[in-house]
Parts: structure tokens; sequence; C-alpha cells
């Protein structure tokens, strides 16, 4: 199938489940000011979804993005993104993942997918570029995600297929249940699969014959070449291509102080214990191979076999490091543990840093003795008690006993149990995390103002922890310092960040293959806006991308207004990052100063253009990235100063 | 499980003055099944990305945790083209072009391996 579209597939899906009707619409209207994937998620988002609409309304969409570059040879391409109102926070939602669905969506002739309405029986999508169906799927309902992958591939009789779905937890919608892609990848934050549950969407299978057409094929290719031995070359000796982001994120991140242990009550995670889960014993007792995304030279994932052990037989890929930060946060150095706990996330489908979060909470509740074995089912809850983790994960996916409170995520759950529960419950905006940043400043602006709540993939800057000198700080980012102790300039930092980040999601390149790891080498924004432009034959550069990043990101921002009425309240740290210090490690010690980080939020507003007070956007700074109807709708509800 | 597939042809690289044969080799242990190969040999047939089209196919089976690799008799060995497309973008160098001292005047079906 041809279409006239060169880069983008250049049609968007329409289905309506309460309807049962499916559409197809041009996508030209969105490519020139948002480009592809996140930012035209967001610009849908914003445009479709009514003020008072709830996470699990039939009105709430969920939305689909395929990037600008997803399925042609530009490398780690295959990036899909998802979006919704979020479940925990009930404001903006973006997830990203990996896989192979993103580009099998492009062949067969679509740049994104909007699900709305509900169904009232369970139903999946099955897209080809013949046509597309909606199916029972009853049968399905109940089933973990491999099962209901395996019976896809065997229904639908295409081992080509690729498949996004949702486990037993996003049926149950769990708060924290997530969007699995290919049965490992998953899109986790912000309970996209609890809004896929609650629209009875078991499943999307597709599978696409079609071409994807570039623009100017000589300039594309040379391109390409560029970029893809930037990157295959690239990385600190190879580290990524060795242990992928379980090395680089262990140890390094360890002695920058990035693990939070017990439940955020230290900042630094033992050396012995880290030693039992880093890379090295994974390489040497389980590592099957490796494995990449999709046409990505780096190839950063893994696959464990166990083959004896309590937790065997087990096979199972795309361990991430946090999975480590994960284990960490409940103390538990037991390797094998990992893998099983990370197919367990993978099978009911359950976003770990949410699973921890949680299970880490109750952990502290049975440490401080608010709850004991009788209110856990028999369970004993102790700090490093691998057993019951995956007993308690179980739980939640289920809605058993305690599970069911858990299943809120810690704001609610907090909130119900009180009794000064709130004051370790770890949250930004209501959404669970498991960062830690009483010592890395930059990394903690960035994660307490992503606009999903949470998580250092959005403003969170990696250079402040690779001890960069000081000359490239202010060369790159106009700030005196990449200590991450400083205050100082850190906003500024975090900005060109948060832009960048929507930059890559939205052309669908991976952000781990990006410079944001490597000042300097791997896939930079120049390399980004000459694929973009021989790809779609329309001419941009890295300040235009940029700016495009920045336009996306405003949009998060003004649904999050919008929608959840977000304030500077929240985007304040959780009190014990202000209260309790760093206790072990090169930062014992370091806690966040209130005051300090009120000046911090004012230097971040300021360079947004923001309104000091509220922390809500302005006229004029929307205005300034041609977001009027953003303005209007915000004028609408009273929430734009200024 | 090192297998290899040996698929024969005349050689695109018979420009450079040496009349040898070259083969494709795949090493299935070192595949990492990120499919760049088979959007390059898509590329070298129609100057578009479009698996389906493809000489070669990668089928991941993350059951098991191993892959397939399909290499159709079809293939041409990029002739026309300075080096073949799927070598030059096999990042861990699971595909490559070998000499073999076997008689290689044949054409091979196409096999599975794995």
């Amino acid at each position: 199938m041809q279409s006239e579209s060169y880069g983008w597939a250049g049609k968007i899906l329409r289905v309506d489940l309460s309807e049962r009707s499916i559409q197809v619409e041009p996508l030209d209207a969105y490519t020139d000011r948002f480009l592809g994937g996140r930012a035209i998620n967001m610009a849908i988002l914003l445009n479709e979804v009514p003020p008072g609409t709830t996470p699990f309304d039939p009105e709430n969409r969920l939305v689909f993005g395929a990037g600008t570059l997803c399925g042609t040879l530009a490398p780690s391409s295959g990036r899909l993104t998802v979006a919704c109102l979020n479940a925990q926070t009930g404001g903006v939602c973006s997830s990203n993942s990996g896989g192979h669905f993103a580009p099998e969506l492009k062949y067969a002739g679509y740049d994104h997918i909007i699900v709305q309405g509900a169904a009232e029986d369970p139903v999946y999508l099955w897209i080809t570029d013949q046509g597309v169906e909606l199916r029972d799927a009853n049968l399905l309902w109940g089933r973990d995600t491999w099962e209901t992958h395996a019976w896809l591939v065997d229904e639908l009789g295409d081992e080509h297929l690729h498949t996004a779905l949702i486990g037993p937890a996003g049926e149950n919608l769990v708060r924290g249940a997530c969007i699995v892609v290919d049965r490992t990848r998953t899109a986790a934050r912000g309970g996209l699969g609890a809004v896929m549950g609650s629209k009875k969407l078991k499943a999307i299978a597709v599978r696409g014959r079609g071409a994807i057409r570039v623009a100017e094929a000589e300039p594309f290719m040379q391109a390409v070449h560029q970029a893809w031995w930037a990157l295959a070359n690239s990385g600190p000796q190879g580290l990524e291509h060795k242990g992928g982001s379980h090395l680089v994120g262990s140890k390094p991140c360890n002695s920058a102080s990035l693990f939070s242990v017990r439940n955020a009550q230290d900042g630094y995670w033992a050396e012995e214990k880290i030693d039992r889960v880093d890379y090295p014993v994974f390489e040497a007792q389980y590592e099957k191979r490796r494995v990449a995304n999709f046409a990505c030279p780096t190839y950063c994932s893994h696959v464990n076999e166990l083959k004896f052990g309590r937790y065997a037989p087990l096979v199972d890929e795309g361990m991430e490091a946090n999975a480590v930060w994960g284990a960490a946060r409940l103390d538990i150095d037991h390797a094998p543990w990992l893998p099983k706990f990370h197919a367990m996330l993978s099978q009911y489908g359950v976003d770990n840093d949410f699973a921890v979060n949680v299970i880490g909470w109750a952990m502290e509740l049975y440490e401080k003795g608010l709850i004991n074995q009788r209110d856990t089912g028999g369970m004993d809850l102790s700090w490093g008690n691998h057993k019951s983790a995956l007993e308690m994960l179980e739980k939640i996916t289920y809605r058993q006993g305690l599970g069911d409170l858990l299943a809120e995520g810690v704001m609610r759950a907090s909130q119900q149990f009180g009794q000064g529960s709130e004051q370790f419950a770890i949250h930004v905006k209501g959404a669970d995390f498991i960062e830690e940043f009483r010592a890395t400043i930059g990394w903690g602006l960035g994660v307490v103002t992503a606009p999903r709540g949470g998580g250092h993939l959005d403003g969170a800057p990696l250079p402040e922890t690779m001890g960069y000198p000081d000359i490239l700080a202010q060369r790159l980012f106009d700030a005196p310092t990449f200590d991450p102790l400083v205050y100082d300039g850190k906003a500024k930092i975090v900005k060109w960040h948060e832009s960048y980040k929507n930059v890559i999601d939205s052309v669908g390149l991976c952000y781990f293959a990006s410079s944001w790891n490597s000042i300097g080498q791997r896939i930079g924004l120049p390399e980004i806006a000459c694929l973009v432009s021989a790809a779609t034959g329309r001419e941009t550069d890295a300040a235009e991308l940029l700016e495009i990043g920045c336009r996306s990101h405003n949009l998060q921002k003004a649904i999050n207004t919008l929608h959840a009425g977000f304030t500077r309240q929240d985007d304040l740290p959780p009190r014990r990052f202000l209260e309790e210090p760093i206790r072990s490690g090169p930062f014992a010690g370091a806690r966040l100063d209130l005051q300090k980080w009120n000046r911090l939020l004012d230097d971040y507003y300021e360079l947004h253009g923001w309104d000091l007070d509220t922390g809500w956007q302005t006229r004029s700074c929307l205005e300034e990235l041609g977001l009027e109807s953003a303005a209007d709708q915000l004028e609408r509800v009273g929430r734009l100063p200024g | 499980m090192r297998q290899k597939l040996w698929g024969a042809g005349q050689s695109p690289a018979s420009h450079t003055g040496f009349h040898a044969r070259y083969f494709i080799s795949v090493d299935l242990d070192s595949c990492t099944g990120c499919r760049a190969c088979v959007l390059a040999c898509s590329w070298h047939l129609s100057r578009e990305f479009n698996p389906e089209i493809s000489n070669i196919d990668v089928i991941r089976d993350d059951q098991r945790g191993e892959l397939k690799v399909i290499l159709h008799s079809s293939c041409d060995h990029c002739i026309g083209e300075d080096f073949p497309w799927c070598v030059k973008f096999c990042a861990p160098r699971a595909i490559k072009q070998v000499i073999s001292a076997e008689d290689s005047n044949y054409f091979v079906p196409p096999r599975e391996m794995g």
C-alpha cells in the first residue's frame, strides 16, 4: 500500500469502543507544529478530552503514537509513546516503550491510534493494512500478558505480528498497571494499563505489509550512516553494549547517591549488597544472549535464563536499571529474585517503580509496627524478604487483602491508612516513584517537575552525575557547573533536557541511545535534524526541534493544569527528602533545603515564562509557542494568570 | 547452536578485481534480533523500508530467548551496491560476507535456522 507521505505513514486510526466504530483521519493537521509521536499525542489529548473527565471515564482518550522516524533505519527508531489522563495523578500521562509495535503500526499505514469510549465486553483490536477489526476477547480476559501474546500469535496465525496488551493488573484497574508491548517491553508509568482496562480493551495486535518512504533517499541514508556509527562506536568504552542500563545504572549511580534504599530511608546501598545483584553476576550466571531493540546498534538488553533454584525455570528479557533500583528500595540482594520479579511484572502488567514503591511503603509500615502478620495475611514483610515481595505483587494485581489498598498507590493508600503513614509515602503529584535526589539537585528538579509525576526520564539531567567539567556546563547550558549539590543554574539544564526528551519521543528514537548519557556522543540534535529533514522533506534544525520539544512540554503542563489543577505546591519534593538526610555513602548528611528549592522553582518558572505564585502558564508564554487554543482552554477554567 | 547458512552468488564486489565468489554467513549466537538487516535489504531492493519484500527475515522467539533468521534464495548479494547492506548494518557483526572454498555455483533454497 502506497501513501503520499514521506517519513510519516500519514494517517490516524480512531477507534470508538462505545460505538464500535473505526475511522481513518489524516495526520497532516498536526505534523507541522508537533512533528510526531509524543507531541502529537499531547495535542490530541488536550484538544479532545473535555475538562472534568476522570481517568477511567469513557471520555478519556488512550493515544498510541509512533514517532516520525519509526520504521526506518534511523538507529533505535522503534519507540512507541502512549498517552492518556493519568490514572494516578488525574493529569497527563505519557509513557514510552520499545519493542517492534511502533514500526509495525507504521507499516500497517498508521502513525497514531486514538482509542475512545469503552466496550461493554472485553475486545481486542486487530490492525493490518488490509483492514481493522474489533474482536471478542472474553476468552483472553484474566489471562496474563505472555499467554495473551502467545494466544494472539496462534489465533491470528502470524508470527510477525506485534502486540500491545494488558495483564490482570490492568483489568483490575490497579493504578500502576502498564501496557506490555511484545511480552517484555512496557509503557509503564501512569497507569496506562488501568485506563486500557477501564475501556475493556485487552489487546492491540498489529501486522503491516506496507512501506515507509523517505523524501530524499541519499541524504537520508547518509544521515543514517552518520548516526548509526556515532551510536555503534560510542558510549563510555562500550559499556552500554556490554551491560546495558543494568551495568551503567548500578555502581556508577550508587556512587552518585541515586539509589533509594528502604523506602528512601537512605540514599546509598552497601557495596557488598550491590555486588550481589550487579551485572557481572548476571553475565556469569544467567545471561543467555544479548538482544537489541528495533534497528538499534546498541544491544543493551539481555535475555536471562534461570536454570535452577527456587525461581527456575525462567527466561526473561529486558531487565533495566530500575530493577536494581527496585531491589535497593526493598533491600533485596538476592540476584535470582530480580529476573523473577521482572518477569512477574511483565506477566501481570505492573509498573516496576509503582510496585516497589507501594511494597516498600508497606514494608516500612511493617517495620514501624503499624501493620503485623494478621494484616498481611501471614506474610513477613521485613526488609529484604524476596518471597514476600513476590507474594505481595500477586495480591496487588488481584487486589486481595492488603494488596487492594496498595493497588491504589501510596498517596491514596496512606490517606486511607492514616496513622502518620503519609510522612513516608513517597510520591509526587500522587504518582509513585523510586528516584533518589537528595544529593543531586538537577536530577531532583527533573523528577519532581515531570508532568506525569516522578520518573527520571523527563527533565532529569544525567550529565550532572557524570563528573563533566564546569566549562561544559557553561558552554552548553549557560549554567555555572554540573556539581550535583549546587542549585544555581540547574533550572536551565533541566529545561533543556525536558525539551530534548520530548524531541526524542516525538521522532521515535530511544533516550538511552541519545546523547543524554554522554554529552557530544551518540545521537544528538544535529543528527536528528538531518534525519528528520531528509525523511520528511520538511527542513528543520536543532533550534526548531527544541522549540517543538518545549511546545510538547507546555502542552503537558497545560493538560495537568486543566485536568488536575496542579500548582506550585505540587512541584515540591516529598517531605522525607527535605527532613531526613542520606545516612551513608559519599553524600551522607545531604538533604534538600526548602528555601533553596523554592528559589530554584522561581528560576525554573521564570525560564519557562510561567507564573511564580501559582506555577501556572501565562498567555504570553503559550502564545509564543503558538498554543493559543491551550491558553483559551485554561482561561475558561480560570487557570491562566497574568 | 552456532549454525551457518551459506547463501551463494556472484560477487557484487567483483568490480574490485577479484573474481571470487562470496557467501553470506549468519552467526545466530551474536545476532541481536534488531532487524536492521531486514530494513537494509528492503532499502537495496526498493529504496524504501519494507520488511515484507526483504530477502532476509528475523523472527524473535522471546519465550525461549532465541531467534530465527531466514535468508531467501532471491538474495542477490546486493548487486550494484558497493557492499551488501545487511552486512554493513549488522552492529554485532553476526552477518558476514565470506569466501568459501566450496563449490558455490548453486542456489540455496530458503532455509530456517535455529
